[in-house]
């Protein structure tokens, strides 16, 4: 266990064998961990002039994100994801519109503005269950959702991401044990990023590491290198294929570690040292990437250049086009509670809606009408 | 060049202040959009807070080391050129503002009515908001002076608003121990206009001790009779001290049957009150005791109609105007209540309406024969039929068949909203000014209703007892002043209706019926409509079609 | 009731394959109880499974299933094991259709027996419907005869959105009557008039449906007074009219439960006739309840509600 796989080292030299990989999807992955800063940053500007209320930093983590992503197949296989996994949903082609339209909470938020932002749900083009708040509720979902598959024949799979704090909770447990016992299709993803905001991995555990959990449920536990994306991507599709071969879940953890804050409202420093950083910084997956791709003759300079202006303007238009769309109606507080909406429930919308109208304050700060 | 105020915003989740670190783009320095400007430390972390525009900080509003609430303005940001940067100013703004205006309670303004105190004591009264929506009221008249008692729900006080001008009773009996604002002065919706030192705790036993004793010789000659009725109906003296003990079914008949609680004696548990019992005070002859209010203690005597003098004193009061006695003495008289909602009518009428007037003279020779036949038939119904009724009835008719003129435009949505009921608003000339309330649902009604509703209306304006409902959706106007005289005027619309019709004086006048000359009733109708809904010809149409019904009055039966 | 149970369950699972049945022991055993007897024989260790003992991985797992085209009817052994899976089913279940703006659904149906009256003491015996029925987005459904459970189940497990069914287990074995083979439902949401009468009425549900009936019978026998009893059903959501209907007829209300008192489903029933047809009331509303403590054990008749102290709050209203 304490093997921990690396293909790609701190300084972007190759030391194990690469995994076979066009060049073109090399270059998504690299996109996708640009597009992740970018997005980082827009989210991060738009928080601290008040435009949004919350994000999530995602910098450091990118390489597990993206180097699992690329492992699936989104047309037939599920997500069950935490928080942190931006780089993923960039991976596999999510509209960053879709995104910028939670951030904001505006009407063409697949969450209608009901959950905060980075609470995304989406449909297309890969199923991406709904994030929840309470951690770990998505683990045995995924077990479920992996068992439905199989019950019915499918191939598909379900991958389940979490943080190193989550493997504390109820919702770990029972999903590694129901998947241990059934034989599920589930790949486990613990992204150790060492803090739980800012409980630190040896206050969390007293394990020797997070993926020798996975013994005790008897499932395969594998430790991988979580800043080098390549051996992610291993890792990850030898636990699908197996899981899509019958042969059961896997439990994988990637160490890598979060370069940021926990999320907007949170000051790392306070309990991170800086010489942590420091050293962290030096491991930087994207720099890694970067370097190892230049070495590879895929990139160079002018490109990267090129490619963060793209990413940048992307972020900026989107960001942009998300705050200028109207808010969800008022009557969306009420919808979705049930499909069909309880005479109880429709009368107090109907009161809820006529007495904001009366009292003149049914137009919101744009000037809209949203009723 | 715009100037976007940066309000701090919640950067944690639920921070409410930070502390200005550190100013990192200086007073007059140009800044780009996404560039830090300032380095804010709250309760959860130390941030940059970057520029929301491109432009140039033209002021700090806080210094270093100065905590600034959320939602304070911070600094100034004077935006060069507009153009890109622009769309953020609104944004930048609107977060901070709606989030002040989420959790926001119900406008403390509107105090809850006070409750009767039940024993003694003081009772601040607050003058309460008695239209939908009124800012403040003018104190016209005491009617109950400090140190006069009064009984709950008597008239303390006659308060004119923008929309009526009400009595406001007493909330409980007692009192009056002291009025805040004088007569012509105005209070505002919250203020505390008088003090009412209540009864019931021996504060003021003088009004209340001898309302029961004297309740029972008030009531006239039925008296007698009423003791005597045998048996099961226990009958007591109303005491408005005494609280009842009723369960609400019990309270429900008593409404329905008209039986006054307060005199029923309970016959269940603690003497509460059965549905039984109010069934049989209820087919007693009759509630003895029913208007003991009416007979108080003699102090309270004033109070007692209050209503009486106000209603016969228009014709006493002449308008207050400034007597001119060869001075240059100028009077100022406030600007407020009835006559500025009236100036800000107009104006905002005149201004948008593009008003287009035309006049018709109108034969009424046959409708004024035909309303001497009604008059006798409507004496019957103590209603006196007025021309004002055939008017109406035939601008009733006559808007059915041209809808357009009983419209409104709603400019913000872009629709013209077609009413399907006629409710006439009536100009009636009072002594605070012209008000113009509605007759409702004109077009169901005959002439008789009508001219019924016409002069309840018009005698509740004159005496100011129009409640807010009769302003309320009017739909197209009809202005009477022309009768005082003048042949004709170019009315002012009743905005955002699109017509108002003007009635004028009605006079013999030599006409030519065939190739004679004859003396006919005469009268002008003027109309002013708005030209932006309503073109001339359909208003000339519309002002035909109410002359030909005026002129025949028998095909109104139609 | 229980073979009701069973026999729905068996009838809804031939005739929709995404049917699976799954929880401690329903498996061969065929659960304590019995309801899933001969389930897994009948349709395979596929449709019908035991699980390890896990309420939060049974309902976690369940609601997943049922987001990927499953119906899962998921079984907690007793109702009193049931909150280490309150997260999922309060914030996960209940909430899913609303924070995926209806990507994501849950129709997964929970069946649980709940209860006193089989001498369970306080970990065997508990009433929680009310922490369920307060939360957005899940159905609460409590049957109290044969008939209804397999009807209700079938509808239970045919609803889009999360059912949690409650069985009154001290019923399983009591009431006895005819089922009618196959396929029929009862709907959602509407109330059952178990007695007919004007003079007062009874609301109640689970096992206190033959208790309250009971109350009636014998206050026709001493007072001739028609008590209409009204079996609620389903909790949520309530049929509102049909509640306020019998209120405003009869004048006087009485309101049954065995869970604790203080913010209990009766005080909800209280609250909506005061707000909605306080003017027809004759007397207090009155509420008979379990007391606002845990479940007792050797004591447990002087804490379940009986037909005695129903028919004392009868009277009470009824003389006030």
């Amino acid at each position: 266990m304490s093997d921990t796989l690396q293909i790609i080292d701190e300084s972007g030299k190759k030391v194990g064998k690469a995994p076979r990989l066009k060049r073109e999807t090399l270059l998504r992955m690299y996109r996708a961990i640009v597009s992740t800063r970018s997005f980082d940053d827009r989210c991060m500007k738009l928080q601290r002039t008040g435009r949004i209320g919350f994000s999530i930093p995602n910098k450091g983590v990118e390489a597990t994100s993206v180097g699992a992503a690329a492992a699936l197949d989104a047309a037939q296989d599920w997500i069950a994801p935490h928080y942190r996994d931006f780089a993923m949903m960039f991976y596999l082609g999510i509209d960053v519109n879709g995104m910028f339209d939670n951030m904001f909470g505006n009407a063409d938020d697949n969450a209608v503005g009901r959950q905060m932002p980075v609470h995304f749900s989406f449909r297309d083009p890969v199923n991406w269950l709904s994030i929840s708040s309470p951690l770990g509720t998505q683990i045995p979902q995924a077990v479920g959702v992996a068992m439905a598959m199989k019950q019915r024949g499918e191939k598909g799979i379900a991958l389940t991401t979490f943080g190193d704090g989550s493997t504390s909770t109820l919702g770990f447990h029972s999903g590694l044990n129901f998947a241990g016992v059934f034989g599920s299709p589930v790949v486990f993803l613990c992204q150790n990023n060492q803090w739980a905001i800012s409980c630190p991995s040896e206050e969390q555990t007293a394990s020797e590491s997070y993926a020798i959990k996975g013994e005790a449920y008897g499932i395969p536990g594998i430790k991988v290198d979580g800043n080098d994306v390549l051996a992610v991507y291993r890792v990850v599709s030898e636990a699908v294929k197996r899981a899509r071969a019958g042969e059961g879940p896997t439990l994988i953890e990637a160490v890598t570690f979060r370069m940021g804050g926990h999320s907007t409202s949170d000051d790392p420093s306070r309990y991170v040292e800086q010489s942590e950083f420091d050293a962290w910084e030096k491991r930087d997956p994207l720099f890694r990437f970067e370097t190892w791709l230049k070495s590879e003759g895929h990139l160079d300079d002018e490109k990267i250049a090129a490619i963060r202006a793209e990413t940048d303007a992307e972020m900026m238009a989107a960001a942009k086009a998300a705050e200028a769309k109207p808010r969800p109606k008022l009557g969306t507080i009420f919808s979705d509670v049930w499909e069909q909406m309880p005479p109880h429930l429709d009368a107090q919308m109907n009161a809820c809606i006529s007495h904001f109208a009366e009292r003149d304050e049914a137009v919101d700060e744009k000037g809209e009408f949203p009723l | 060049m715009s100037a976007l105020e940066f309000k701090l915003p919640d950067i944690g989740e639920g921070v409410h202040e930070g502390e200005i670190v550190r100013w990192i783009v200086a007073e007059g320095a140009a800044v780009q959009e996404d560039e830090p400007v300032v380095e804010v430390m709250t309760d959860k972390a130390t941030v940059e807070i970057p520029a929301p525009a491109s432009g140039t900080i033209s002021k700090h509003l806080y210094g270093e080391g100065d905590v600034a609430n959320v939602g304070d303005v911070i600094f100034v940001l004077d935006q060069g050129g507009g153009g890109a940067a622009a769309p953020a100013a609104p944004a930048a703004e609107a977060a901070p503002a709606a989030a002040e205006a989420a959790p926001s309670p119900a406008p403390a303004a509107v105090a809850a009515p006070p409750a009767p105190a039940a024993g003694g004591g003081t009772l601040e009264f607050k003058l309460p908001d008695i239209g939908e929506g009124v800012h403040e009221g003018e104190i016209v008249r005491w009617i109950v002076a400090e140190g006069g008692s009064v009984q709950e729900d008597d008239p303390v006080v006659e308060v004119m608003t923008d929309k009526a001008t009400v009595e406001i009773p007493a909330p409980a009996s007692g009192t009056v121990a002291k009025t805040l604002v004088a007569e012509g002065e105005v209070a505002n919706v919250g203020d505390v206009i008088f003090v009412l030192a209540t009864s019931g705790g021996g504060a003021a036993p003088a009004a209340a001790a001898p309302a029961a004793p004297v309740a029972a010789p008030a009531s006239n000659g039925a008296a007698p009779a009423v003791a005597a009725p045998a048996a099961a109906v226990a009958v007591q003296p109303a005491d408005p001290n005494r609280k009842v003990l009723a369960a609400p079914a019990t309270r429900r008949l008593a409404r329905e049957l008209d039986v006054d609680l307060s005199t029923v004696a309970g016959s269940g548990p603690k003497g509460r009150v059965k549905p039984e019992d109010v069934r049989a005070a209820s087919a007693a002859p009759a509630a003895p005791a029913a208007a003991p209010a009416s007979a108080p203690a003699p102090s309270a005597a004033p109070a007692a109609a209050p209503a009486a003098p106000a209603a016969e004193a228009p014709a006493a009061a002449l308008p207050n105007f400034p007597q001119i006695m060869g001075s240059r003495e100028v009077e100022e008289v406030p600007f407020r209540g009835i006559r500025r909602k009236t100036a800000e009518a107009m104006t905002r009428s005149k201004f948008t309406a593009t008003h287009f007037s035309l006049i018709e003279e109108v034969d009424c020779t046959d409708m004024v024969e035909a309303r001497n036949t009604a008059k006798k038939v409507g004496e019957r119904y103590g209603v006196k039929v007025t021309y004002m009724g055939y008017i109406m009835k035939a601008t009733a008719i006559a808007l059915q068949e041209f809808p357009q003129l009983n419209a409104e435009l709603d400019e913000e949505r872009g629709v013209i909203k077609v009413k399907k009921y006629v409710n006439l608003g009536i100009a009636v000339d009072t002594p605070n000014g012209l008000v113009v309330p509605a007759v409702k649902d004109a077009n169901l009604k005959s002439i008789l209703q009508l001219s019924a509703d016409l002069m309840d209306i018009a005698n509740r304006a004159r005496t100011g007892k129009l409640k807010p409902d009769d302003f309320a959706d009017s739909t197209f106007s009809i202005s009477n002043a022309g009768n005082i005289g003048g042949v004709l005027a170019t009315p002012i619309i009743n905005f955002p209706e699109v017509a108002i019709m003007g009635v004028h004086v009605m006079r013999k006048m030599p006409r030519c019926v065939g190739d004679d000359i004859v003396a006919r009733q005469v009268m002008n109708l003027s109309i002013s409509i708005d030209h932006r809904l309503v073109d001339g010809a359909d208003g000339a149409r519309f002002m035909v079609r109410v002359r030909e019904l005026l002129e025949d009055p028998s095909l109104m039966l139609l | 009731m229980v073979q009701a149970v069973n026999d729905g369950l068996r009838t809804i699972m031939k005739e929709d394959e995404s049917v699976l049945v799954m929880g401690e022991d329903v498996g061969p055993k065929g659960g304590v109880f019995l309801a899933t007897e001969n389930l897994t024989k009948e349709f395979g260790k596929e449709r019908c499974f035991d699980t390890p003992l896990s309420e939060d991985g049974i309902i976690g797992v369940g609601v997943g299933l049922a987001m990927n085209g499953m119906k899962p009817v998921c079984e907690i052994q007793f109702q009193d094991f049931i909150y280490p899976a309150f997260d999922q089913i309060v914030s996960e279940a209940a909430k899913m259709r609303y924070r995926s703006g209806g990507q994501y659904t849950v129709p997964m149906t929970i069946r649980t027996p709940y209860g006193g009256g089989i001498r369970g003491g306080l970990y065997h015996s508990q009433s929680g419907e009310a922490y369920f029925a307060h939360t957005a987005g899940l159905k609460v459904v409590i049957p109290s005869t044969p008939y209804d459970a397999k009807g209700l189940l079938i509808s239970s497990i045919m609803d889009p959105d999360p059912v949690m069914f409650f069985e009154p287990k001290a019923l399983y074995r009591a009431g006895r009557e005819e089922v009618p083979e196959g396929m029929y439902t009862v709907d959602l949401s509407k109330v059952r008039e178990v007695t007919q009468g004007g003079d007062a009425v009874v609301f109640c549900y689970g096992a206190m449906v033959p208790v309250c009936t009971e109350a009636a019978r014998r206050i026709k026998e001493s007072r001739n007074k028609d008590i209409r009893v009204i079996d609620l059903r389903t909790l949520m959501p309530l049929d509102e009219e049909a509640v306020l209907q019998a209120a405003r007829d009869c004048g006087r209300v009485v309101m049954v439960h065995e869970a604790p008192r203080f913010c209990g489903y009766g005080s909800e029933i209280s609250a909506l006739i005061a707000e909605n047809a306080i003017e027809y009331m004759e007397a207090p509303i009155k509420r008979v309840t379990g007391f606002d403590t845990p479940f007792p054990n050797t004591l447990e008749n002087y804490y379940l509600p009986d037909a005695r102290r129903v028919f004392d709050a009868i009277e009470e209203v009824l003389d006030f």
